[in-house]
């Protein structure tokens, strides 16, 4: 299991590399000045020059890319053109809330999606409909408006729970839960469906396999075939989507906490991108594909405890 | 030969069924309306973007403000309303749609094109363009497309082409890994290998046989992508990230909307639901084209027509006696839909004794076990007679009752091993579980009953093989695993479905002796389903001959083996290899050979840290013109690794391969092609042999066509010729394989092969997966078609008798060595090799006396086991 993991981690850093080489180089295809867009068009060519010094952007592409990787092996990503502000620094304290957001939201749609489509595979019958009714209108659903509406019903109709805003867990963990229900809700309900649509389709495949009936010829209790060992077996195929799973609702998050105003990764990776503050950008594509390779592995290590194939080899 | 008598081939004349996609479309009311809502965006926003609608007065201004009528609910002059500053919203969104639907098809394209190439490419060649392929794809799906698009509008400016153009090459990873994963298993059919074989180039493989069987994931996930492509593209313009105002973007819209969501709610309707409605459409519309591009084969003419048969009553003291186990009177099994399988099937099995249910397949000898188990699959179920388990009639029992009766009363073992028990728990845990709630004995004493039952079942390091996973056990293994299983409850009967026939012959032989000691020991009666009268002759002690749902004749085995009563038997009995026609006069050629092997050497799974495994370690025959040499051997032997060396499918890693005296071990591509006229093949499985999608007329012609000897009326007659050497009428070229049963396909097969009037053709395990009388039926006309063109055959095959019989020298291989060569005879009578006098003695025959001989004489020569 060490070994599973310690292989992982030792790949995932070349990818990390490969990710920061593309978005670097990518970045130096931007048309006309980068000082320029920053400073805007009302800008002297002196003060131009000056800007471009200072950031060393005058000097070669390779010089650039060869300081840029050294203090990326040293976890600094440089810093922001528009605030001087180390880029490290001001992602740190973003990347807690959109990563805690988009991890509960994937927990919770799996945990619902699972019990759901297992009970649906199960039992069988009109819940089928509705979920691939369900998973259509999830994936058809835009998050952005689904929270607006979340907000008008719950917090601006009902008043249940907070608009909008953010307190750390630290500060109150009872508050940021409250302040965390509706934007997590917006992510998980498109999801739900989709887990458990995977789920049920997992589930009947591993209830109609030979072994099933084999435990069963032997006298084997439903209840200990769909709990130790179909579910198990079924669990395995839908916990490797949750990966893939969890980028989406990166994404997501990084949207909708506008709409919640909350301070994660997303406003400053928009207004970064309104400002045109390369630097910013770049750290986060780079910050967003670790925080992807960790739970990737996290993944193959609850598939590697769900399934022994994956485990032993 | 009539056309019905050839193994039964249906008669039904009406031609496949194909409608038109657009046709085919228009059947679903979804993608009707789906169709309808993606035309209404389309068609309205081409219109306002591209004539002077507005200057018309047609549509209202989308730019033209009126803050004195903000915030407006629909009305005769503003059908949707208008929004925070007045403008009206219907206006606004068709003007916005254009650029929505055409930054989706941008996406898409780049997405669906650039996947499906490289998924292509990487499934089929594999090895490092799937590497770089591969890694790429997993390094884009580490990315969420909002901050590529993001970084591509930092980059790049606003103008949302280049975002969405970035987008497409991210969603492409998407496409990418299903196209790859579904090209994978494509291309390891045999059908691919068949038209490798055929000599036909790559891209040609890649159009005809890959692409099409990939298609429909593929547009599963393009209708995916343009779902992402949407939302993430009004995502971005939500962001505030699109083209700057006051341009209408729909997400843009929706932005506005949500700022102002207190004082005016319905503004968020309008936006909202022309996202959702344009991504639910093109999930519709690609739900409905998958739907399309499936095949649809024709309801099999095959199935049985509901057939009612008396029996006579079963005398009731035969069901009052104390020593029936399992009875079973006039029992009929039907599907829901009506169609009887099974009808009227009446026998009565002893305690201690074996009772072999054989017959075909299709008999309904497995479905006769399951309903005794009950455990009849889903959809299938008894509609008469009775069915007694000692003195219990156990007919209408519930689920629940009847789940409490197995495993201590009835019990099962099933045909495959390796994938009847669940492959993520030890044998030690599958075990101790039935042992608690069979025996209600705690952990530790389960353990240790379950480490007796497992030397019970003679597996040597019991300890050790309880820690074990299933699939890190041999087929043999895991059968044992599977009988101590079903011992746990101590049950008075075992039904045991096929249970040594995915098995070696020298599996079957050590498995089938231990239910006789078993049975010896416990007492317990044995039902044994099986269609091999080898097996019947060893361990039964009374049979029943199964025919499509009936019980033909049963009996003591004695008695059945001796004087068969019934026709059918005899027909069965008469099927078996030893008693088929023997060859008149064996071909001896002493010319020079045509194919020579020489010390051929073939390794598996070379890596840095992986020890290669050498499927072959230096094997040296020949074949001459005209002579059918047989390779027989046990699984792991190497004979299929030969037959595909041979034919170049795989690379080779010492020795040589010589055709008509040239070398031709490392023969080129283009070399490969000009061979395939002269080498072909016929493979085991005539389900995957042959490519589902094509007619057996463009099955047939694909090799003509190939070398451009035959074209127009040549090829066809070329084919109708080919059709009549294989004994199947000319209209079968309109159908496709899923019409033919196993012995049809495999006479197709054979045509294909025959195509460019090769010299050689491996038949690799061609006869496996036929029933006994069937494969003497391809056996026969396998040898008409040598005498008729003197090809030479490399039959390769696992079961000794059959090889025998068609061969005019044997080779016996083992572990990737020759054990010995020599003629059928000689081999039959006086094998030399150890190795060969095993296999021949574990093989049994159909003739219970001699069995019993046979068998001692195997126990006395059996290795003992470590």
């Amino acid at each position: 299991m060490i070994r599973l993991i310690l292989r992982r981690v030792l790949l995932g850093v070349p990818l990390v590399l490969i990710v920061a080489t593309v978005a670097f180089f990518l970045v130096q295809l931007t048309p006309g000045s980068p000082a320029a867009a920053v400073l805007g068009t009302q800008a002297t060519p002196e003060a131009i020059v000056r800007f471009e010094e200072s950031l060393g952007l005058s000097r070669p592409v390779f010089v650039q890319y060869a300081e840029y990787m050294g203090h990326l092996l040293t976890l600094n990503l440089g810093e922001s053109w528009l605030t001087g502000e180390p880029v490290r620094d001001l992602l740190a304290s973003r990347l807690p809330v959109t990563v805690s957001l988009a991890a509960l939201a994937t927990l919770v749609a799996m945990t619902l999606g699972i019990a759901v489509g297992t009970g649906a595979a199960v039992r069988g019958g009109w819940v089928d409909r509705v979920l691939t009714g369900g998973s259509g209108i999830g994936l058809a659903v835009p998050n952005f408006w689904l929270a607006s509406i979340l907000v008008l019903v719950f917090s601006l109709g009902l008043g249940l729970v907070p608009a909008t805003g953010y307190v750390p867990f630290a500060t109150d963990p009872s508050q940021w839960l409250n302040h965390l229900i509706l934007p997590v809700a917006t992510l998980a309900i498109a999801m739900v469906a989709s887990f458990a649509r995977q789920t049920r389709t997992s589930m009947l495949e591993q209830l109609s396999s030979d072994y099933v009936r084999t435990l069963r010829g032997v006298g084997t209790p439903a209840r200990s075939i769909i709990w130790r060992h179909t579910l198990r077996n079924a669990a395995a195929p839908v916990l490797n989507t949750a990966g893939l799973q969890f980028v989406g609702v990166l994404g997501g998050a990084i949207v909708i906490e506008q709409v919640f105003a909350l301070p994660g990764l997303g406003r400053a990776i928009v207004q970064s991108a309104s400002s045109r503050d390369l630097p910013v950008l770049l750290g986060a594509v780079v910050v967003s594909a670790i925080v992807v390779l960790i739970v990737n592995i996290l993944v193959d290590v609850a598939v590697a405890v769900l399934n022994p194939r994956a485990r032993i080899s | 030969m009539s056309t019905q008598s050839i193994d039964g081939l249906i008669v039904d004349l009406r031609p496949t069924q194909r409608r038109s996609v657009m046709r085919e479309l228009v059947r679903s009311p979804t993608a009707v309306i789906a169709l309808v809502w993606s035309a209404l965006v389309v068609v309205t926003s081409v219109a306002v973007n591209t004539l002077p609608i507005v200057a018309w007065g047609w549509v209202p201004d989308p730019l033209k403000q009126n803050l004195g009528d903000a915030g407006a609910l629909p009305s005769a002059a503003h059908w949707l309303g208008t929004d925070t500053l007045g403008r009206d919203v219907l206006s606004r969104l068709v003007f916005a749609g254009g650029g929505a639907i055409a930054g989706v098809l941008l996406c898409v394209a780049i997405a669906t094109i650039l996947g499906l190439a490289l998924g292509l490419l990487a499934g089929y060649y594999g090895g490092l363009i799937d590497a770089i392929t591969s890694t790429i794809s997993e390094i884009l799906q580490t990315l969420p497309g909002i901050i590529v698009m993001l970084l591509a509008v930092a980059i790049f400016g606003t103008d949302l082409t280049v975002g969405m153009a970035a987008l497409g090459i991210l969603l492409s990873s998407g496409v990418f890994r299903i196209v790859r994963s579904s090209a994978l298993i494509v291309s390891r059919e045999l059908h691919v290998d068949a038209a490798r074989v055929s000599g036909i180039r790559d891209l040609p493989i890649l159009a005809r046989h890959v692409l099409p069987n990939v298609m429909r994931p593929t547009i599963v996930q393009a209708s995916l992508t343009a779902t992402l492509a949407l939302l993430l593209q009004a995502g971005l313009s939500f962001l505030g990230q699109g083209p700057p105002p006051p341009a209408p973007q729909w997400g843009s819209m929706v932005r506005e909307a949500s700022d102002a969501i207190y004082r005016f709610p319905w503004l968020m309707v309008p936006a909202g639901l022309s996202i959702i409605l344009t991504a639910l459409a093109f999930n519709a519309i690609g739900d409905a084209l998958v739907d399309t591009t499936s095949i649809r084969p024709r309801a099999s003419s095959r199935a049985r027509r509901p057939r009612r048969t008396l029996t006579a009553a079963l005398p009731t003291q035969v069901l009052a006696d104390p020593g029936i186990a399992l009875a079973v009177d006039r029992l009929t099994v039907a599907t829901e839909s009506g169609v009887e399988l099974v009808h009227g099937v009446t026998f009565e099995l002893r305690d201690g004794q074996t009772l072999g249910l054989v017959g075909e397949s299709g008999s309904g000898k497995t479905l006769t076990a399951l309903a005794a188990l009950g455990l009849l699959p889903d959809g299938v179920r008894v509609t008469g007679g009775r069915i007694r388990i000692g003195d219990r009639d156990v007919t209408d029992e519930s689920d629940a009752r009847f789940a409490q009766l197995r495993g201590t009363t009835i019990a099962y073992v099933s045909q495959e091993p390796m994938v009847a028990l669940d492959p993520s728990t030890t044998v030690g845990s599958l075990l101790v579980e039935p042992l608690r709630t069979h025996r209600g004995i705690p952990q530790t004493e389960a353990r240790r009953v379950a480490l007796e039952l497992l030397s019970q079942v003679g597996i040597p390091d019991p300890a050790k093989v309880m820690r074990r996973y299933p699939f890190q056990l041999s087929g043999g293994m895991a059968q044992r695993v599977a009988i101590a299983i079903a011992l746990t409850g101590r049950p008075r009967v075992l039904v045991a479905d096929e249970p040594t026939t995915a098995l070696d012959v020298t599996v079957q032989a050590e498995i089938l002796e231990l239910l006789r000691g078993l049975q010896a020991e416990l007492g317990m009666a044995i039902l044994l389903v099986t269609h091999n009268f080898g097996v019947v002759a060893d361990i039964c002690h009374n049979v029943a001959v199964m025919r499509e749902g009936l019980i033909v004749e049963s009996g003591d085995v004695l008695r059945v083996f001796a004087e068969p009563a019934d026709a059918y038997t005899r027909t069965l009995l008469d099927a078996v290899p030893d008693a088929w026609p023997q060859v008149a006069d064996r071909v001896v050629n002493d010319g020079p050979p045509l194919l020579t092997v020489e010390n051929l050497e073939v390794s598996f799974g070379q890596g840095a840290f992986q020890e290669p495994f050498r499927a072959l370690k230096g094997v040296s025959l020949d074949v001459r013109p005209g002579e059918t040499v047989g390779l027989v051997g046990e699984s792991g032997s190497g004979k299929t690794t030969i037959g595909r060396a041979v034919l170049g499918l795989v690379p080779t890693s010492g020795g040589r391969v010589t055709f008509d005296g040239m070398d031709i071990t490392h023969a080129s591509a283009k070399r490969r092609r000009a061979l395939s006229t002269d080498i072909q093949v016929v493979f085991q499985d005539p389900y995957s042999s042959l490519d589902p999608r094509l007619t057996i007329g463009q099955i047939l012609e694909e090799p003509l066509k190939a070398h451009g000897v035959y074209r127009g009326s040549a090829a066809r007659a070329r084919v109708a010729g080919l059709l009549d050497q294989v004994r199947l009428p000319t209209n079968a070229l309109e159908r496709r394989p899923s019409e033919f049963s196993g012995g049809q396909r495999q006479r197709i097969a054979i045509a294909r092969a025959l195509a460019m009037s090769p010299r050689l053709i491996v038949c690799d395990e061609a006869l496996s997966a036929l029933d006994l009388s069937t494969q003497a039926r391809v056996v026969e006309l396998l040898r008409e078609i040598q005498k008729d063109t003197g090809v030479a055959y490399l039959f390769i095959g696992h079961d000794l008798a059959v090889v025998k019989n068609l061969s005019d020298r044997v080779v016996v291989l083992h572990r990737g060595e020759v054990m010995e060569s020599g003629d059928p005879e000689t081999i039959g009578t006086s094998p030399q090799h150890p190795y060969t006098k095993r296999l021949l003695l574990a093989a049994p025959v159909p003739d219970p006396v001699e069995q019993a001989k046979r068998r001692e004489l195997w126990l006395a020569s059996r290795p003992i086991e470590n």
